[in-house]
């Protein structure tokens, strides 16, 4: 179907499907993780400084 | 866009936004691939290794767009002071990479049975090689500091010093003498691929395009929730620290 060339054409896509599929699982993986650990965070009690009244004593880096 | 900069609302947005978006993907990625394989004819002179452009041309425009992307967060890491455009950056990164590899990786697989080898040293390949180059050391450095801060502007003036690479990977073709091919899509002129071959390679660049979206709004949320772990676990720290018991309800 692919004429004599045929394996450099598979080989192209198997190779941009495990390389971007991958990455998709990874980037999915690490946003359910994160997910899970604020979750785990918040059931400890530990809450956001837009969820208390405390003054702001939060790192300038942190943009949550 | 500014509204847009509370973090809380991005997340509300895209939150909203994403499912719609990767289910886009996922139909654009099967109709892009159906009609690469199945509605596309062979090229007179390629044969059917055309068929490996509509995977190498859409990784290589999202290569070089992915780092414009970046370029435009640092300006506003570092004249706006965008809070959500240093994630943006540490978030693009590493999925600019990816399609820069694919990009390297497609064109040598188109390379060697068309031009008879996999790799020459001319403008265009070594430009596109030294944009990885740039990709993984951009993600070094950002996972070389432990101030995250401190990282973004640093990060932010590198990504723009390596965007005069952009230029010169969109120009080379014309500038020096190569084996790769000259532009025949985004030209002044229109473009030079007949509309058959066309309309399937603008189809898997709108398919690869979406996922790109989905994929840094993705990376970016995550990346949010990771800084949020982070200063929770380093505050709740600061408090025991301080000597008095840590109490959750008194972070109420």
């Amino acid at each position: 179907m692919l004429g004599e060339h045929g394996g450099f054409i598979l080989f192209a896509y198997l190779a941009t499907l495990i390389a971007v599929g991958g990455m998709t699982f990874i980037v999915i993986a690490d946003y359910r993780g994160q997910v899970r650990k604020l979750k785990a965070l918040e059931e400890t009690g530990v809450t956001r400084r837009s969820q208390r009244s405390a003054p702001d004593d939060r790192p300038e880096w942190d943009t949550g | 866009m500014w509204k847009l900069a509370n973090p809380t609302v991005f997340l509300g947005y895209t939150g909203r936004a994403l499912p719609v978006l990767w289910a886009s993907a996922l139909v654009l990625l099967v109709l892009s691939a159906w009609m690469a394989f199945f509605v596309a004819p062979q090229d007179y002179q390629q044969g059917n290794t055309v068929r490996i452009m509509f995977i190498h041309v859409p990784a290589a425009w999202l290569a070089m767009g992915c780092y414009a992307l970046m370029a435009v967060s640092a300006l506003g890491t570092l004249v706006w002071r965008h809070p959500l455009a240093d994630v943006s950056i540490k978030a693009a990164a590493p999925i600019g990479a990816v399609f820069t590899a694919v990009a390297l990786m497609t064109g040598a697989l188109w390379g060697k049975p068309m031009w008879g080898t996999w790799w020459v040293w001319d403008a265009r390949l070594t430009s596109v090689l030294v944009l990885f180059l740039m990709y993984l050391g951009l993600i070094a450095l950002q996972n070389a500091f432990e101030d995250p801060g401190r990282a973004a502007r640093i990060v932010a003036v590198l990504v723009l010093v390596g965007f005069v690479n952009i230029p010169i990977i969109k120009f080379s073709v014309d500038w020096w003498n190569t084996l790769h091919q000259p532009a025949s899509v985004v030209r002044f002129d229109g473009p030079t691929i007949h509309p058959t071959i066309l309309w399937p390679l603008l189809t898997s660049a709108v398919a690869f395009t979406v996922l790109f979206i989905c994929l840094h709004l993705t990376a970016m949320r995550a990346e949010i929730l990771r800084r949020r772990i982070r200063t929770m676990t380093v505050l709740t720290a600061q408090r025991a620290e301080s000597g008095a018991s840590f109490r959750p309800e008194a972070a109420e």
